[in-house]
């Protein structure tokens, strides 16, 4: 069978829309939440004929999952289901996953195929920090991993000190973790009385579960001498490996196993490639829990055609920069941390990635309070040269979201990244 | 004459000088001269040690953001006028004053001073 990574357009559309007929009748028959929803519709499973079909569907939401904990969304027995995820709830109840053993093995060889991406093989040493558990980042890097023959060092977070021990004396050459994690080591490289970046043989980083700004991911570039590439991926439609980046600018999507649609998030309308809006996924495979055109609240564009890069036909999505619940409306002015983020990490007096934003509402007005480091290589001596820093901070940042937030400057450790995902916004006011 | 000082970034809460103190303190670091420009939310202490190096490294290892540089001292008479004459020749060629304090040691005193161009003002005071 000729490579999927490779198919022509009528190739790819054969296998989703075999696959589609499947999973909507598998669906119907076994989902009780979305067969409600798809007689709501008036839509039976003899309608869906082909993958263009899909757009008659209707569409699953978070608080469809949530509604229906922790098993409402199940659709199969618990004796199939061999493994149970729960994503990490940032923006609220938890919603849980059910897989079932092929489940397993096909989001296995999307991870795999996701790394082959990055030129990672079987000579490959990965150590993992992402967060084995509950959390899908692990345990989807480790599996992944070990499937493609990797010498899998399955370190979970923590304990920085001891990951910089192994990844010199094991001479791991490629670490998965969150960029946030990435930068904490890298940092605690450059400190370090008894490390130096050339003690290490990482060549490649593959990082993923929060947004990260280009910015940042040049410092993780430049501090850890690794080529650094996006992974993409949420729990509701299997783990990190639903895409990834070839290296270029965008992230190919596995739409053999998960196909992606964009839409307008205010009318629903599906949208062109090239125009930004809500990414929707539909598992075309899933046993333990399907999701129908599963909006992800992730704000990003898609791309079909030939990569320019790597020659791959599997459709592109930017980096995700924003989840729409990431934004902050202040002032009546759309606010996402990624943009100051942007102009944070392009100013080199500062420790840009080092960043925290409060938000209060004083009186009648929000205010937005942006809180960073300094770098101290460029701490000085005069109080003019800091004022005239927190002026420049100013300037960007207000040219970056147009309004004018409070800079805060801070010292070195004012403002810790995590070990997993770094919280970027404290939001004070009562709604 | 050139002097070497220590400046360390001290953010506006209570105990952070005490802390700097302490740490120098505590590993026999004698200072020689301290005094601390501040705004609203920092301040940044400034000294002269008997060790700055020593010192520089001791913060730096306890969490503080500090850095060396060099200022120009010029010993000056107890006397109403001496100070004076200094800073004219500062003033007439363009170089600008970015901070001034004195420093007393076995009873001479000496005036620090940060301008924004050390090798031009090291050879006026020649």
């Amino acid at each position: 069978m000729k490579n999927v990574e490779y198919l022509s357009k009528e190739e790819m559309k054969s296998i989703q829309s075999e696959r589609l007929v499947n999973q909507i009748k598998y669906v119907y028959e076994n989902q009780k939440p979305y067969r409600d929803k798809m007689d709501e519709a008036l839509i039976k499973p003899e309608d869906i004929k082909s993958i263009d079909d899909i757009r008659k569907l209707p569409f699953t939401t978070k608080h469809d999952l949530r509604e229906n904990y922790p098993f409402g969304f199940f659709a199969t027995s618990m004796d199939n289901i061999v493994r149970i995820h729960a994503s990490s709830g940032t923006t609220g109840k938890l919603t849980t996953m059910g897989y079932t053993k092929r489940d397993l093995e096909d989001w296995t060889d999307a991870f795999k195929r996701s790394l082959s991406f990055a030129g990672v093989t079987n000579k490959d040493i990965c150590h993992i920090s992402y967060g084995y558990g509950l959390f899908t980042g692990g345990l989807g890097a480790h599996y992944g991993s070990e499937e493609l023959g990797c010498a899998v060092v399955p370190c979970s977070t923590g304990n920085t000190q001891r990951q910089l021990q192994l990844l010199k004396d094991f001479g791991a050459t490629v670490l998965l973790c969150t960029p946030s994690y990435a930068l904490v080591l890298a940092e605690a490289i450059e400190k370090s009385e008894e490390y130096t970046i050339d003690d290490f043989k990482l060549r490649i980083g593959i990082f993923g579960a929060e947004p990260w700004s280009l910015g940042m991911k040049q410092q993780i570039e430049e501090k850890l001498h690794i080529k650094a590439y996006d992974i993409y991926g949420l729990s509701e439609i299997s783990g990190p490996g639903v895409s990834m980046n070839c290296g270029g600018e965008y992230l190919h999507i596995q739409e053999d196993y998960f196909y992606p649609e964009i839409i307008d998030p205010e009318t629903l309308e599906n949208l062109p490639d090239g125009v930004e809006g809500e990414l929707v996924f539909t598992t075309l495979r899933k046993e333990g829990v399907p999701l129908i055109r599963y909006r992800t609240r992730d704000l990003c564009k898609l791309y079909h055609g030939t990569c320019p890069i790597c020659g791959r036909t599997l459709v592109r999505m930017d980096r995700v920069k924003a989840r729409s619940d990431d934004m902050l409306i202040i002032r009546g002015v759309n606010v996402f941390p990624s943009q100051i983020e942007n102009a944070l990490t392009k100013i080199k007096e500062l420790n840009g990635s080092h960043y925290l934003l409060v938000v209060e509402r004083q009186g009648l007005l929000d205010s937005l309070e942006v809180k960073v480091e300094l770098n101290p290589s460029y701490f000085s001596d005069t109080i003019k040269d800091i004022e005239k820093l927190k002026k420049k901070v100013e300037h960007e940042v207000t040219s970056a979201i147009g309004i004018a937030p409070k800079i805060t400057l801070c010292a070195p450790g004012e403002v810790p990244l995590s070990d997993g995902k770094t919280k970027r916004t404290i939001d004070n006011r009562k709604i | 004459m050139i002097i070497n000082q220590l400046a360390v970034y001290t953010p506006n809460t209570t105990g952070n000088v005490y802390k700097v103190l302490k740490i120098l303190g505590d590993n026999s670091i004698n200072i020689e001269c301290l005094n601390i420009a501040d705004t609203l939310e920092f301040g940044i202490l400034r000294m002269i040690t008997d060790d700055n190096q020593k010192a520089l490294k001791l913060l730096t290892d306890n969490g503080f953001m500090a850095n060396t540089c060099d200022l120009i001292s010029v010993k000056v008479k107890n006397e109403p006028g001496d100070l004076e004459k200094v800073l004219k020749k500062f003033s007439d060629k363009k170089i600008d004053i970015e901070y001034i304090y004195s420093y007393s040691k076995d009873d001479e005193t000496s005036i620090l001073i940060k301008t924004d161009n050390l090798e031009e003002a090291k050879e006026l005071i020649k």
